[in-house]
């Protein structure tokens, strides 16, 4: 079921009578109405693994009160373990397995040794990075008691299926999300206001912005061997924005889903492509994975490392990023992704500038020179990183980039068709929302505070966005980081 | 909660006004602003006026648009009777057979130009943007349709606000056909492009990036389809019911893009004909040269010349 469909509307709209009218003066009630809901709204997009959903959410609950009941060191050791080897076993098997083999057949290939190696069809359970990540870090925080563990099985089950992130995130820490589930929720006004700027915002992202430009990018990472060095430059350009357009929009809604329930969820991404350098960068893209991983990855390596200095640092900050590539998915494309943003780092780890921070045109309506061309050199960085993530593998990657440094680098960019025009509505529609994310880039959202402002305000900018998404809406579906 | 509702009220009552008056107006702008099909239009008005009276209608696709004019078929008959060419851009057969219930009373032959490819594939379903035109441009379905297609688009029993909210990327191909005037090697003409005799639309007699095409499918492997043969058998016979005469005509193949074997098509056109022995089929794969091309798909005046006055001594 997709935030974007008619079927999510009449489900939301149902749930939204029934939890707020129905329920809300009986928390358990409620909060089961969420368990179910989170349940109906996943077996939606995939009954097939609904059973193994509830069999991770029963371990880990059960997990986590023994992991806290017991006092021996060693059995809290091995439970642990348990819980990390089910969550690490379970996205291994079902999103590395074949991955593994055919690696590891090619790889005896290149000595000349022939494998017949066996390749299962494995179908990827929807979400699985996400609440497998929530279950991670739930018993790993019971562990070291971060955290009390709950006794309350609906409210755990609900914690690891809470249906507006379930399938793309943001990965919420129970710390989070638990004690929201364990009181009475209010709808505020603000909030409620806030949270509905931000879905209908989301939702003009996703369907303007990433569906338009999705229609280009995925005809010309098909033909880029015919196509001029500009107009390969321009899809490029077109796809990062895709991805972010596709991925924010998401976030925000699930965001903005969560406010209208009366919770608040971690925000995701916090205007990425105004950082400085590629530190800032990672500190605002997709945050609830860099932090997950920085709290149980680089923190617990860099520790480990630090008596190397910069070399042990740089090691850290390599192998945690070469781990969130793997997390995207099976491809050495993905494994590439995130070892090239590692070494991105080691300018700054050599000129100590890796914690430095500015508020950028704190007091200007513009950017300095410099700030801009900072920007630029980090937007560039990702854009030629997204290009080795979109394509089919490395080889396709290294090609698609040797093709941009050709003369017809000069040529205008210009693609088939009506892909044209669907490209001159993008370029139109991506320069309002930079105007629009410039405006609010002090804020934690876009349009956060819009409840405040006048009712008139309230209703234009809605009715710009309906009239963009009535006649420009692309014609994509689904949601690129569901494939993750 | 009261007052959150109470907005939402608000903000939801603006945008159904807003919708209403979006569609109200597209209902409006529907009939004037260039759009990619607008060619229905033209098809639609010519076969309800009555003060035309055409005995020779041709039907079929760019090919057609571009290869078949209707004004020399006619100059080179006896009589020279009335000839239009109603072909339309990506025009399937069974889009064309959408009209055949609606032919003039004066209608006496229908050419109806295929591509050759057009055998292996079963009944292509009305495309939805091309049955909202035809919709809003005064086009209604009866039950004579049903003789010979098994199944009517939905499109036509729609509600209107449906239509209408289906129909909003016409304002998207509008704008697109703007761009094409400035982007195009060759932009279009639009006065030719609503033309009933000769609906060509270039002014060059080749490509500047000829062939500009390449060719995906394999006609020597192809296989003929009998859902395709059936669907021709009906037409054919509720034509004949009205005295009407049904000419196939396969259009001409580039040499450039695509060397027929010559076995193979003998083969599967014996096969067509027996398959299909009261339909005058045209085969017309092989007529016509490379210089007589536009790009790799579309004949050039030239060709156009030939390939009607061929068709014209089919007929005679």
């Amino acid at each position: 079921m997709l935030f974007n469909s008619f079927e999510f509307v009449y489900f939301f709209v149902a749930f939204f009578i029934l939890y707020w009218f129905v329920t809300n003066k009986d928390l358990k009630l409620q909060n089961l109405l969420l368990l179910v809901a989170g349940y109906i709204f996943y077996a939606w997009s995939d009954w097939r693994f609904l059973s193994y959903l509830i069999g991770i959410s029963a371990l880990n609950y059960f997990l986590g009160i023994y992991i806290e009941k017991t006092l021996n060191p060693k059995h809290k050791q091995w439970l642990l373990y348990v819980g990390l080897v089910q969550g690490i076993g379970g996205l291994a098997f079902f999103k590395y397995f074949n991955f593994f083999i055919t690696s590891f057949k090619d790889a005896f290939h290149l000595i000349g040794i022939n494998l017949n190696t066996l390749t299962l069809n494995i179908a990827l359970p929807l979400g699985i990075s996400f609440f497998t990540f929530r279950t991670i870090s739930y018993v790993l925080d019971v562990h070291n008691e971060k955290i009390k563990a709950t006794k309350n099985w609906v409210v755990f089950f609900t914690y690891v299926s809470f249906f507006p992130s379930i399938l793309s995130g943001p990965i919420d820490r129970a710390k989070n999300l638990i004690p929201q589930l364990e009181n009475k929720r209010e709808l505020d006004y603000h909030k409620g206001i806030d949270g509905f700027f931000l879905i209908i915002w989301g939702l003009f992202k996703k369907l303007v912005i990433a569906d338009n430009c999705g229609v280009i990018t995925n005809v010309v990472f098909k033909n880029y061997l015919e196509l001029p060095s500009s107009t390969l430059i321009l899809n490029s350009f077109l796809y990062t924005i895709q991805l972010y357009a596709d991925f924010s929009g998401y976030s925000d809604m699930a965001i903005g889903i969560s406010r209208l329930m009366g919770f608040s969820i971690s925000k995701n991404f916090d205007f990425p492509f105004f950082a400085q350098n590629i530190a800032e960068f990672w500190r605002k893209w997709h945050i609830s994975l860099t932090n997950w991983l920085t709290d149980y990855v680089f923190t617990p390596l860099s520790i480990a490392f630090r008596d190397y200095g910069s070399w042990g640092l740089t090691a850290a900050i390599i192998f945690n990023f070469t781990i969130i590539g793997i997390w995207h998915g099976a491809n050495w494309t993905y494994v590439l992704f995130g070892f090239l943003h590692g070494c991105y780092f080691i300018p700054l780890i050599l000129t100590g500038n890796l914690n430095k921070k500015k508020k950028l045109a704190k007091d200007e309506l513009l950017p300095s020179f410099r700030e801009f061309f900072n920007m630029l050199g980090t937007f560039t960085l990702f854009m030629i990183s997204l290009i080795i993530f979109r394509s089919e593998s490395i080889s396709n990657a290294i090609e698609y980039l040797n093709r941009i440094f050709s003369p017809s680098i000069l040529s205008i960019p210009k693609f088939r068709g009506e892909e044209n025009t669907t490209a001159i509505i993008s370029l139109f529609f991506i320069a309002i929302f930079f105007i629009v994310e410039w405006k609010y880039r002090f804020n934690d959202f876009v349009f956060n505070g819009i409840s405040k402002r006048g009712l008139s305000i309230q209703i234009v900018n809605i009715l710009f966005i309906v009239l963009a998404l009535y006649f420009f809406s692309g014609s994509m579906k689904s949601y690129i980081y569901f494939n993750f | 909660m009261n007052k959150f509702l109470k907005r939402m009220f608000i903000y939801s009552l603006a945008v159904l006004l807003l919708l209403a008056i979006l569609m109200y107006a597209e209902s409006r702008y529907f009939n004037f602003l260039p759009n990619d099909y607008s060619r229905h239009k033209t098809i639609v008005e010519t076969i309800k006026n009555k003060y035309l009276s055409p005995e020779i209608l041709v039907f079929g696709d760019s090919k057609a648009m571009f290869g078949v004019n209707a004004k020399t078929i006619s100059n080179n008959l006896i009589n020279t009777p009335i000839a239009f060419n109603l072909s339309s851009p990506a025009q399937s057969v069974s889009e064309g057979s959408y009209f055949f219930s609606k032919l003039p009373a004066s209608t006496k032959h229908i050419i109806h130009c295929i591509d050759y490819s057009e055998f292996s594939y079963g009944i292509l379903g009305l495309d939805k943007q091309v049955a909202l035109s035809m919709r809003f441009y005064g086009f209604e379905v009866d039950p004579y349709m049903e003789e010979y297609l098994d199944t009517l688009n939905p499109v036509f029993f729609e509600s209107n606000i449906k239509i209408l909210y289906e129909a909003r990327n016409m304002l998207r191909t509008a704008f697109h056909n703007e761009i094409r005037k400035v982007i195009d090697n060759e932009p279009l003409n639009e006065s030719l492009f609503h033309d009933i005799y000769f609906p060509h639309t270039y002014t060059l007699s080749r490509h500047p990036n000829y062939p500009n095409y390449s060719v995906e499918f394999d006609y020597d492997k192809m296989k003929i389809s009998n859902e395709k043969i059936n669907f021709l058998l009906k037409i054919d016979k509720f034509l004949q019911k009205r005295g009407i005469k049904y000419h196939l005509i396969i259009m001409p193949i580039n040499p450039d893009l695509y060397q027929l074997n010559n076995e193979a098509h003998n083969s599967n056109m014996t096969k067509i004909k027996e398959l299909i022995p009261k339909i005058d089929v045209v085969d017309l794969t092989g007529f016509l040269n490379n210089q007589d091309f536009y790009d790799g798909f579309h004949p050039n005046k030239n060709g156009a010349e030939k390939l009607s006055k061929e068709i014209s001594k089919r007929l005679n």
